[in-house]
């Protein structure tokens, strides 16, 4: 019972992480139509930033503020010197992006630290709380940080005008001009901003990092990244055509994504095959045209209901 | 003085011109619809005014030129769009479609009174305020829009077929409250319809637009009165 206990509550500690990653990808996804490949390598980035300030003697919490603020300008100048001259072209072009920055920011951090795992120290006490024996308080302040930044994204969301905005463009972004005096890739660039820069959500990925379990800095994440971006935003979510072809994509997907760590190379073509395609979007879930096929003009011959 | 000022206006999609120099004017305060059938160039018109097609001319608003400029530059200028189709935000609740109308302003108090007036004008929209908007009827979506755009305390309204797709009495509630509207709150008016006797009842100027040209303009009586538009769109 204790172990299964302890299994419990690290299993949610270290869910909570993907969770944290999740909604930052997602985020992204949802407001600005960009699937982040290297949202994983971004935040391991920030994380060695903080790693750094660290080992100079900056304290803890400056030192995550810091880290957040270079990340924010970071992610700005990412948005406007790489993505933005490639946005609206071929969705292989924005692929070809990201998956770029995935494999920069990798060898970059590894060029600077190393590729070594590097000891982080966590945020909360090493002592248990009230002397329990099956959860860390590593852990626990993991599960909270996690609810407190849910909430917090929430909050963002529902009761800001920005926030409002940002729903309204990830639905419409053609028709959102119309309403608002937001240039629209404005409210896109927000978005890429907040990665690390806005406190409600930028937090979920720097935390998810600092937060990692067992307090190293993680490559794990990172390596799996590209593929569990697909699923998290819902890419894979059917495949077109009888159960057979999806139940047999469905596991080619899971055993790479399973795959042992150094595998991006035989990786990435599946990765851009299903972004190019977006299995998702071609079918709705009784076999209609998706979204895709009604509205992406360079797939024409194909009859989509008037909505 | 006319608030709104269009001379020589041409629209392109692409390579193909669809507006071919029209030149027409609106007074503050007043209701201008422009009239015509299928495919005449009556919602490129708007888009045009938008900024939302790509177009020569000049364009001025209150002295101002806005030919060129950026959609959410001219929505500075209080102009307001109520699209065809409508625009609405499907996922989001009827009250959040009408505060994003307000995305603009920064009077919230002022907001919260218009929201009130929205929902005096459109009393349904109130029954419904936390309702997702893509459950709403085609007539209360149709009332949304025009509330959204009310939202942002517009000067000019540009009001695309609202009749479209709504039965009879809900169409002439809709012409009532707009007529209302533009009385009360000194809202002026640009509605392109193809219903011609609902526009030109509650309009005081009116322009028929054919293939991309205006061919007749005048006060809406005589629009009215004019036996090509008779024959053709009033159908006595």
């Amino acid at each position: 019972m204790e172990f299964f206990l302890q299994q419990t509550f690290s299993g949610l500690a270290f869910g909570g992480v993907y969770a944290c990653m999740a909604l930052a990808v997602v985020m992204i996804y949802q407001a600005t139509d960009h699937l982040n490949f290297a949202q994983g390598e971004m935040a391991m980035f920030s994380t060695y930033v903080a790693f750094t300030l660290l080992s100079v003697g900056i304290p803890y919490w400056w030192a995550f503020l810091l880290a957040m603020a270079i990340s924010f300008v970071g992610g700005l100048l990412v948005e406007r010197i790489i993505v933005r001259p490639v946005e609206g072209t071929s969705v292989l072009n924005e692929v070809i992006v990201f998956i770029g920055l995935l494999a920069i920011f990798n060898s970059l951090a590894g060029w600077i630290w190393d590729y070594t795992i590097k000891p982080f120290p966590s945020p909360f006490p090493k002592e248990p709380l009230f002397g329990n024996k099956f959860v860390g308080t590593h852990d626990l302040g993991v599960i909270g940080v996690t609810l407190v930044v849910l909430f917090a994204v929430f909050l963002f969301f529902r009761f800001t005008p920005i926030g409002l905005a940002m729903r309204a463009a990830a639905q419409d972004p053609a028709g959102f001009g119309q309403y608002t005096d937001i240039e629209q890739p404005a409210t896109r660039r927000a978005a890429f901003e907040d990665i690390t820069g806005n406190p409600a959500k930028g937090s979920s990925d720097c935390m998810a990092l600092l937060l990692q379990r067992g307090g190293n800095i993680p490559v794990r994440i990172a390596d799996n990244a590209n593929t569990w971006v697909l699923g998290v935003t819902g890419q894979v979510h059917r495949f077109p055509g009888n159960a057979k072809a999806d139940g047999y994509f469905r596991a080619q997907w899971l055993e790479i994504n399973a795959t042992a760590e150094r595998v991006d190379q035989p990786r990435m073509p599946l990765v851009a095959a299903i972004v190019a395609y977006r299995p998702a979007k071609q079918t709705t879930a009784d076999g209609k045209p998706g979204a895709d096929m009604c509205h992406a003009p360079r797939i024409r011959a194909v009859h989509c209901p008037a909505s | 003085m006319a608030l709104l000022e269009v001379s020589k206006l041409e629209a392109f999609y692409g390579q193909t011109q669809v507006l071919r120099g029209l030149d027409f004017g609106l007074e503050e305060g007043g209701i201008t619809t422009i009239l015509g059938a299928n495919g005449a160039g009556k919602t490129t018109t708007l888009r045009a005014l938008c900024g939302m097609v790509r177009t020569r001319g000049d364009i001025r608003f209150a002295g101002k030129t806005i030919a060129g400029s950026a959609t959410e530059t001219i929505v500075r200028h209080r102009i307001a769009h109520v699209p065809e189709g409508r625009g609405t935000f499907v996922r989001l609740s009827t009250e959040d479609n009408l505060r994003l109308g307000a995305y603009t302003r920064n009077d919230a108090q002022a907001v919260g009174e218009d929201l009130e007036r929205v929902f005096q004008y459109f009393p349904r929209l109130k029954e419904r305020r936390h309702q997702q908007a893509g459950t709403l009827s085609g007539g209360e979506q149709q009332m949304l829009a025009v509330g959204r755009a009310l939202m942002m305390g517009p000067r000019l309204m540009l009001l695309d077929e609202p009749s479209f797709g709504l039965a009879p009495n809900l169409t002439e509630e809709l012409f009532d409250i707009l007529g209302a509207i533009n009385k009360e709150r000194k809202v002026s008016m640009l509605v392109v319809e193809q219903n011609a006797s609902l526009a030109l009842a509650i309009a005081d100027h009116a322009y028929l637009l054919e293939t991309g040209r205006i061919v007749i303009s005048g006060t809406a009586k005589e629009i009215e009165q004019d036996e090509t538009v008779r024959k053709a769109y009033l159908g006595y």
